[in-house]
């Protein structure tokens, strides 16, 4: 896989600028609607929950288990 | 070419954000195969083995279950959501809090991880396939013969992991997808020998010997497997930020990580390795699968294990690949170059398999304490304190950026991650295994990362945002215009790789 269009022969890249220019485009490209209608750009409120629920059945298998071994104590 | 093709080629294989329309996992199956096939190394094994030891290899398993449960789902929403939203690399993202200099924090540990995992993974597979070859043989697992074999087993591996590395990430997605669910099925057909061999009535009740339990306590039994758990899970924060920016639907972030990485590539295979560890007497799956399976189908089933381990490997040297060009002049190199750099200490390693797995393996102890600190750190600033909202150009600029700090450090942030390291070692040892009276409740990375968290709070609340450090005091919205000038206008930010 290439990382940019520009050639390097001797395995550096031959100016910085063409990665520069590259990252303006792509931090301009995160601005345009594309991007900011997409799924990535709106609220992470669902992923919160999602991980909070994975974070309670964590610890209702933790308590669980502490009750359980206490009845087999 | 074309240009745009060009621009996401590079955008994969280097630090440019991943735009939503480039991102590679699209459905829910390829990024949960590739968390699978990512965290089934044979790893998995070695920890699996040291579950029973907790006093009851029950309490372990479950134990660990919870552990990686928690550790998973605080890790992705650290390293993972903030990576997902930019399509920027967790060291990038992590600029915000760390500052532009004080990155080398999580840096160092994001490379000892995964570079340090590398090449253990390349000595596990290498040594694994020798004894494979020494079981099926009836050779001796000592000598010349069998070493240079491991020799050999060691460079071929370094070999295909840079060049599946070099074809990229959408490669290895397509590749994950085969592997991940194969070694599911491997581990449920070591499961059925197990229980064919030893019967499911013994499996269930054997237990190791009690002079060699770590703990008589069921309760800080329970908490030592939790810890293994969570400390694991920590170990992900490099990983999961590294994988997301490259997932496309926000459905497919969280169920993937938590199930892949903990509950299927992590606990099921582990489950496994700590059934054997007590009733084959080894975890060691290239010795006991071909005592128990056979020469021929066990040399298969190991086979299929042995060569899973190099998409974990493929998956970590392209996300410290892609890392490691903060450095300017790793980012200026070839992807191809850049990876054979990185593999290239390994070639050195591959005669020294043994060392590497009895010394560094110690050391890899250690490797979740460092990431304690700064989950909690990340996951406090992203969420409470900047309320989802980066400014996308400074995470790519110097002295101008709004995230410059002191002179590029934030030292709040750098001396909690330490002060974390302290107070999780003050708590338990993962080496010597003492562990403080505390520990018996909550273990010690959750209590951490906790405190680490609270008190990032506070110390932007009271001394960061006071100084008008960070960007805090701004409002949460501001997104800076990017300009490549050296002289930017008001409003504008010079953004340079």
């Amino acid at each position: 896989m290439s990382k940019a269009d520009v050639e390097h022969g001797t395995g550096m890249m031959s100016t910085s600028e063409s990665l520069n220019t590259d990252l303006l485009k792509q931090l301009e490209a995160m601005n345009q609607p594309e991007h900011t209608s997409s799924e990535c750009w709106s609220s992470a409120a669902s992923l919160v929950r999602e991980a909070s629920i994975w974070i309670l059945l964590g610890a209702v298998l933790w308590i669980g288990t502490l009750l359980a071994v206490g009845a087999n104590a | 070419m074309s240009t745009s093709h060009s621009v996401e080629q590079e955008a994969l294989a280097g630090r440019l954000p991943v735009l939503s329309g480039n991102r590679v996992y699209k459905t829910y199956g390829s990024f949960l195969w590739t968390c699978c096939a990512f965290s089934a190394a044979t790893w998995a094994f070695l920890i699996g083995s040291y579950l029973p030891y907790v006093g009851d290899w029950r309490l372990g398993v479950m134990g660990y279950v919870i552990g990686l449960i928690i550790g998973m789902a605080l890790v992705s929403l650290a390293s993972g959501v903030p990576s997902y939203k930019y399509g920027t690399d967790p060291i990038d993202t992590a600029k915000a809090s760390f500052g532009y200099r004080g990155i080398i924090v999580p840096l160092f540990g994001l490379l000892a991880t995964l570079i340090g995992w590398s090449y253990v993974v390349e000595a596990l597979t290498a040594r694994g396939a020798a004894n494979v070859a020494a079981t099926v043989t009836g050779s001796q697992v000592t000598g010349d013969s069998h070493e240079h074999l491991v020799i050999g087993v060691a460079l071929a591996t370094l070999f295909l992991v840079w060049f599946i590395a070099c074809k990229g990430p959408k490669f290895f997605e397509r590749l994950n997808g085969f592997i991940g669910p194969l070694h599911m099925l491997i581990t449920l057909v070591m499961f059925g020998i197990l229980v064919h061999k030893f019967g499911l009535e013994n499996l269930w009740h054997n237990q190791v010997a009690p002079d060699q339990m770590l703990s008589h306590d069921p309760v800080q039994g329970l908490a030592l497997a939790v810890e293994f758990g969570v400390s694991n899970a920590m170990t992900w924060w490099p990983v999961m930020g590294g994988l997301t920016r490259l997932v496309k639907s926000k459905n497919h972030v969280m169920g993937p990580s938590i199930i892949g990485v903990g509950i299927l590539g992590a606990a099921v295979v582990s489950t496994v390795a700590a059934l054997a560890a007590i009733s084959a007497g080894t975890y060691d799956p290239t010795i006991w699968m071909i005592a128990v399976g056979g020469p021929v189908f066990g040399s298969i089933v190991m086979t299929i294990v042995l060569t899973a381990n190099v998409a974990t490997m493929v998956v970590m040297i392209y996300l410290a690949g892609v890392s490691i060009q903060q450095v300017k002049f790793f980012a200026r190199l070839k992807w191809e170059l850049l990876l054979a750099l990185l593999l290239l200490p390994g070639v050195y390693f591959a005669f020294e398999t043994e060392w590497l797995l009895s010394k560094v393996m110690s050391w890899l102890s250690y490797n979740g304490v460092m990431f304690v600190g700064i989950s909690g750190i990340t996951l406090v600033d992203y969420f409470i304190l900047r309320r989802e909202q980066l400014d996308a150009p400074s995470l790519f600029a110097t002295r101008n950026s709004n995230y410059a700090y002191w002179g590029g450090v934030n030292w709040t942030a750098v001396v909690i991650s330490i002060v974390a390291v302290i107070g999780y070692l003050a708590l338990y040892d993962p080496v010597t295994v003492a562990m403080h009276q505390w520990f018996r409740y909550l273990g010690a990375s959750i209590p951490v990362i906790a405190i680490s968290g609270a008190s990032y709070y506070l110390a932007v609340r009271l001394i960061v945002a006071p100084m008008g450090k960070g960007n805090y005091t701004k409002g949460t919205a501001i997104t800076s215009r990017p300009t490549l000038d050296p002289q930017p206008a008001p409003g504008a930010m010079k953004v340079s790789l």
